[in-house]
């Protein structure tokens, strides 16, 4: 089977602050991208452990510290860096600038698996102000 | 110590002793030995001189020099070693079999050794083969337990190993600090602390080791002594001393620490970097368990009206908050509100920020005092609404809870907060350092005053004191412990006038400079700060 990979554009560089990250929903994948100044690097925003928001962590370098319980994950190999979690222990995804913009690759089987499930999640969009609106309401608990 | 006026003694810089002027406060303290006894009629042995001795650190390297120095003495004879790799360097000049000069580079801890040789002339000659190192005993780690009793360990106080040990039997003394307090050893120069320290353990079977307390391992210098380098290098954001005096990189125990001192240091004048702040301080909530936010208003001294009551209801239902909660500090929690919602839920409540989320000032918790209380004999409610006005937005190194009573049965527990107000007939007791979390202790009496206006000065000093000396995460009551009462007490409330304006002072100008954090919903810091971002393109339209 052919592996389909796609480069999306992602955010605008000038979204997201220096030494911070920032979500962004992709169908019902979340993806947490961070400016480390000279380049961006992007995760799976769930933190391995339980599932914490990590773009909402401090960097440290290349890593970021998740802000619930302080796990360290590198945010080029997806490591975790003061836990015995093994490589790879949060998904990682590659990441270009051009003009501005990011790009983020999204491989086949993550693709595949958006397709079948479409965009249920509710999307935020940004108003001219600068706050965010949920555009739908929020899902029945 | 006699000049050639009758009327006028000298000692320490300006004066010249047999051609030598001794500039170090160990001679200075001989001296004024022979001093005291001269101007009291006890006079003793004639100051003789001092044996000049100096430790010092250079470009990081120990080095320590005393007595001699020089090369060409004539019939001295001299011992060097030298270690290029390990970067030791030792030189005795001895003479007529007794130690006249010595130089140690790299190595210092034989210093108090050479010190007692030279300022006894021991004979060395039975001593030949062990001049440059000890000769080995049985226990190799414990060097101190070689010294005689009248050894001296601080040469600037003159306090002998007896003393030292008597002075831990005698008095219990198990602490370099209270060895301080009880010998004055330790108190000069501080370069025996290591001595010391090393007795304190041999003798004192429950001794921990006092370490400088560093942020973390990014940048390697005691809090205390980073606070005085940021301030008299006027630096003034984080980045910028991770990159000088630290690793470059920092991590999330730095940076938060930093981000603190310099808006404490520069009265909120300072580089205010979002990045290193906690994601609560970025967003002005308290990050829960499924990244969701809860949301305290600020309810002064856990007064509310019926129209506040209201709008928070209103704010529930509107979008949906999962639980309304009353929470311990007499304050209502809105929990599991999603952190786009929060600068609108802000304007909706149209109140300010309770700061439930960050290291700062929390609230102030009262009793009803003496508007409705039978009982009530200070009005503790419009005491705490103010002492909580005048703190509030502004940060310290741990959250600061408080609470004041209208009287000594303290239905707000004033006892057990960081800062308590306790009102009584006819005056006010000012209580700190209290505890009723993680740890349970009561508040010690900081001052007892008349009018409500001198208690809430009272608080003010403690409350910048411990902004201002207290490490990061350290909350007032191991603080307090640490410190002493009595010296908070001295620095604070009983400190000169001059040192209380200028912690009010201080006070004065962060309060000025703060300002209610849920604001930032009219004019956000970054424009993506409460926003999730949407991708540029629809990838599975």
């Amino acid at each position: 089977m052919r592996e389909a990979k796609a480069w999306i554009r992602i955010a605008r560089s000038h979204d997201i602050p220096l030494r911070e990250g920032r979500a962004v929903k992709v169908g019902n994948l979340e993806i947490a991208i961070f400016n480390l100044g000279d380049r961006f690097l992007a995760v799976d925003n769930r933190c391995p452990h339980k599932g914490g928001p990590l773009a909402d962590g401090i960097v440290s370098g290349a890593a970021v510290v998740c802000p619930l319980h302080a796990w360290k994950l590198s945010l080029e190999t997806g490591e975790g860096l003061n836990t015995g979690c093994a490589s790879s222990c949060v998904k990682t995804f590659r990441t270009r600038v051009e003009h501005g913009v990011i790009f983020l690759e999204l491989s086949g089987d993550l693709l595949k698996a958006q397709e079948s499930s479409g965009h249920e999640l509710p999307v935020m969009c940004v108003e001219p102000g600068g706050i965010a609106i949920a555009n739908g309401s929020r899902p029945a608990t | 110590m006699e000049t050639s006026h009758r009327d006028i003694f000298a000692v320490g810089e300006c004066v010249q002793h047999n051609g030598i002027c001794y500039g170090l406060v160990a001679p200075l303290i001989e001296q004024g030995k022979v001093l005291a006894a001269t101007i009291t009629g006890n006079k003793g042995p004639k100051y003789q001189g001092s044996v000049q001795a100096a430790k010092l650190k250079i470009m990081g390297v120990d080095v320590f020099s005393a007595g001699e120095i020089g090369d060409k003495l004539d019939g001295s004879e001299v011992i060097r070693y030298e270690d290029p790799a390990l970067g030791i360097y030792r030189k005795l000049t001895l003479k007529g079999g007794k130690l006249v000069g010595v130089i140690l580079v790299g190595d210092t801890a034989d210093s108090h050794r050479y010190m007692d040789w030279l300022r006894t002339a021991k004979d060395l000659v039975p001593l030949r083969r062990q001049l440059l190192f000890p000769a080995p005993t049985e226990d190799t780690g414990i060097d101190v337990a070689q010294m005689a009793d009248g050894e001296t360990v601080c040469g600037c106080m003159g306090v002998t190993k007896g003393t030292i040990i008597q002075a831990i039997h005698e008095k219990g003394v198990n602490t370099l600090a209270q060895l301080k307090e009880c010998t004055r050893a330790s108190t000069g120069c501080g370069s025996c602390a290591g001595l010391c320290q090393s007795l304190l353990k041999a003798v004192v079977p429950e001794f921990e080791e006092e370490v400088k307390r560093t942020i973390c391992k990014c940048i390697p210098v005691a809090e205390d002594q980073l606070r005085e380098i940021l301030r008299s290098q006027q630096l003034k954001s984080v980045q910028e001393v991770l990159e000088i005096y630290g690793n470059g990189i920092g991590c999330e125990i730095c940076k938060p620490a930093l981000s603190y001192m310099l808006d404490m240091l520069w009265c909120g004048d300072h580089d205010e970097d979002r990045s290193a702040r906690f994601i609560n301080d970025r967003v002005h909530a308290n990050i829960q368990k499924d990244g969701t936010f809860s949301v305290v208003p600020r309810i002064r001294g856990g007064v509310t009206s019926p129209d506040e009551l209201r709008r928070i209801a209103d704010v529930a239902d509107k979008y949906r908050v999962p639980m309304v909660k009353i929470t311990g500090s007499q304050r209502i929690d809105l929990l599991g509100v999603k952190k786009a919602d929060l600068p609108k839920i802000w304007a909706d409540l149209g109140m300010p920020s309770g700061q439930a989320y960050t290291k700062g000032v929390r609230m102030v918790k009262t009793c009803v005092g003496t508007d409705f209380c039978r009982f009530g004999v200070q009005d503790s409610t419009s005491a705490g609404i103010e002492m909580e006005r005048r703190f509030e937005n502004l940060f310290t190194p741990h959250k600061v809870k408080m609470g004041a009573v209208g009287c000594p049965r303290n239905c707000a527990e004033a006892t057990v907060k960081d800062i308590g107000l306790i009102g009584q007939e006819g005056s006010w007791q000012v209580v700190v350092g209290g505890a009723a979390g993680k740890k349970v202790r009561k508040a010690d009496l900081l001052v007892t005053v008349e009018t409500t206006e001198q208690a809430l000065d009272a608080a003010a000093l403690f409350f910048q004191y411990y902004r201002e000396s207290a490490n990061y995460l350290e909350r007032t009551y191991d603080f307090v412990e640490r410190i002493g009462i009595e010296k908070v007490r001295k620095e604070t409330v009983y400190a000169p006038d001059a040192a209380k304006q200028g912690l009010l002072e201080r006070l004065r100008k962060s309060k000025e400079r703060s300002s209610d954090a849920w604001l930032e919903r009219d004019s956000p810091r970054h424009p993506t700060q409460f926003v999730q971002i949407k991708p540029l393109e629809e990838v599975f339209a």
